[in-house]
């Protein structure tokens, strides 16, 4: 799928930034280096955006820079996962997750109390899908499955999760570095969840 | 940091790496793995063949990174070459300074001359000496004076950028440096004596000894009767 690209000069236009601005949040690491793709055009060399991934990400910035340093700002904003550790407790006490979906989570993973990164967004996508009722219980199980056994590729890079049904068989996909996917009519899509914003939510939850 | 022992070098040896707290190197040093210390003072020579993390440099004779450096405040009179990364919160670089990667910090201050083969990227960066970035430079505030040589860099990016031209310290001879560029973005920008494909800003000042494309701009443009602009574009 290709996505549309906004040119540098149009987004500072759309967006109403300066060039200062836009290479300060660079430095910061607030815009990820490979969104800078830079192609020859006729008026010469120019740096192309794509364009949603990049609307959005400054959106965040400008609401979220009134109370956030930079810095911190650059903390969410990467996959990097930190080494936080939660009691179960705590998720449910700080409002991350609820007690119902916790306990659903705990009987079925089988792990202990102690919550790092992983298994944070692991619960924490169960609790989106399950308390919108994208999804039911069955699926729930299956989904936390497929996301288990794939820790380390949902830890290093950006994965989306798509859950789907087809006279009424429901499968579960895990995309790495999803450019789109498209099925056949009969196939509905349940759910469709970016785990890189997940991860974003549960950090300004945390902070 | 806990404190270790320091590490003192008179005359020639090789030592491993490890934590000290200051690291004094007079005679010809080499130091085989990764160093973590509180400061480093180079009069002779060394070599840290791995990483080096330490608050402050001072390079008088001649020193070799063949890893990463972290360091808050560095200082080169002499020669300084740094094969991987460097994150110099602070510097000053009276002498040379040659990066293999990426070279980023909060304070540049170059009077001597830096080439760096990825990008660079400081709060502020001044210069007035020389140099050759074959990446972006990119700093919120940029302050160039072309003293002599020609220095270059691929792109310029920042809020506000000045290059001016500036006699050299000879009293004979008008030499001036140069600077070229291919791009060069920002939001107030003044060059003189400078070559470049493309400027964009909202403010431009084109002055004396210039050589551009094509300049985008937003609000101002003016430009030198001495300089050539090939195609001018407000938007």
């Amino acid at each position: 799928m290709n996505e549309e690209l906004i040119s540098k000069k149009d987004l500072l236009d759309l967006a109403g930034i300066s060039y200062g601005q836009l290479y300060r949040w660079k430095r910061k690491d607030l815009i990820p280096e490979d969104w800078f793709i830079r192609k020859s055009t006729f008026t010469g060399q120019e740096t192309f955006f794509p364009k949603d991934k990049i609307l959005e990400r400054i959106n965040k910035i400008q609401t979220m820079k009134e109370n956030l340093s930079l810095d911190e700002l650059a903390d969410m904003f990467s996959p990097n996962i930190s080494d936080l550790q939660l009691e179960a407790d705590e998720v449910v006490g700080r409002n991350i997750v609820s007690k119902s979906v916790m306990d659903f989570y705990l009987e079925n993973e089988k792990g202990n109390h102690q919550f790092h990164f992983s298994r944070l967004l692991e619960v924490f996508v169960l609790e989106k899908l399950l308390q919108s009722g994208e999804i039911n219980l069955d699926e729930a199980k299956m989904l936390l499955q497929v996301l288990m056994d794939n820790r380390d590729q949902v830890k290093q890079k950006s994965a989306d999760l798509v859950v789907t049904r087809k006279l009424g068989l429901s499968s579960c996909l895990l995309l790495i570095n999803n450019e789109g996917f498209y099925f056949d009519k009969g196939t509905k899509i349940a759910a469709h969840v970016s785990l890189v914003s997940c991860m974003e939510e549960i950090k300004s939850k945390l902070g | 940091m806990t404190k270790g022992q320091n590490l003192t070098i008179n005359g020639s040896g090789t030592y491993p790496g490890g934590q000290y707290d200051k690291i004094s190197i007079r005679g010809d040093g080499t130091i085989n793995s990764d160093v973590e210390c509180s400061s480093i003072h180079i009069y002779g020579t060394s070599e840290a063949l791995e990483n080096v993390k330490t608050e402050s440099v001072k390079v008088f004779g001649e020193a070799e990174v063949k890893g990463n450096i972290e360091c808050d405040e560095m200082l080169v009179m002499g020669t300084m070459e740094v094969g991987g990364k460097a994150a110099l919160k602070n510097m000053k670089i009276l002498g040379t300074l040659e990066v293999g990667e990426h070279l980023m910090g909060e304070g540049a201050n170059v009077k001597g001359s830096i080439s760096v083969n990825g990008d660079v990227e400081f709060e502020t960066f001044e210069s007035s000496g020389g140099f050759e970035i074959k990446g972006l430079l990119n700093a919120d505030v940029i302050k160039i004076s072309l003293r002599f040589g020609q220095s270059s860099a691929e792109e310029i990016g920042g809020g506000y950028i000045n290059v001016k031209k500036k006699n050299s310290f000879l009293p004979f001879g008008k030499e001036t440096g140069t600077l070229s560029v291919k791009i060069i973005e920002g939001d107030e920008i003044f060059l003189e004596n400078t070559t470049a494909d493309i400027v964009r800003g909202k403010k431009v000042v084109i002055g004396e000894g210039c050589q551009i494309g094509t300049v985008e701009y937003t609000t101002d443009l003016s430009q030198d009767k001495h300089s050539t602009i090939k195609t001018k574009t407000k938007l």
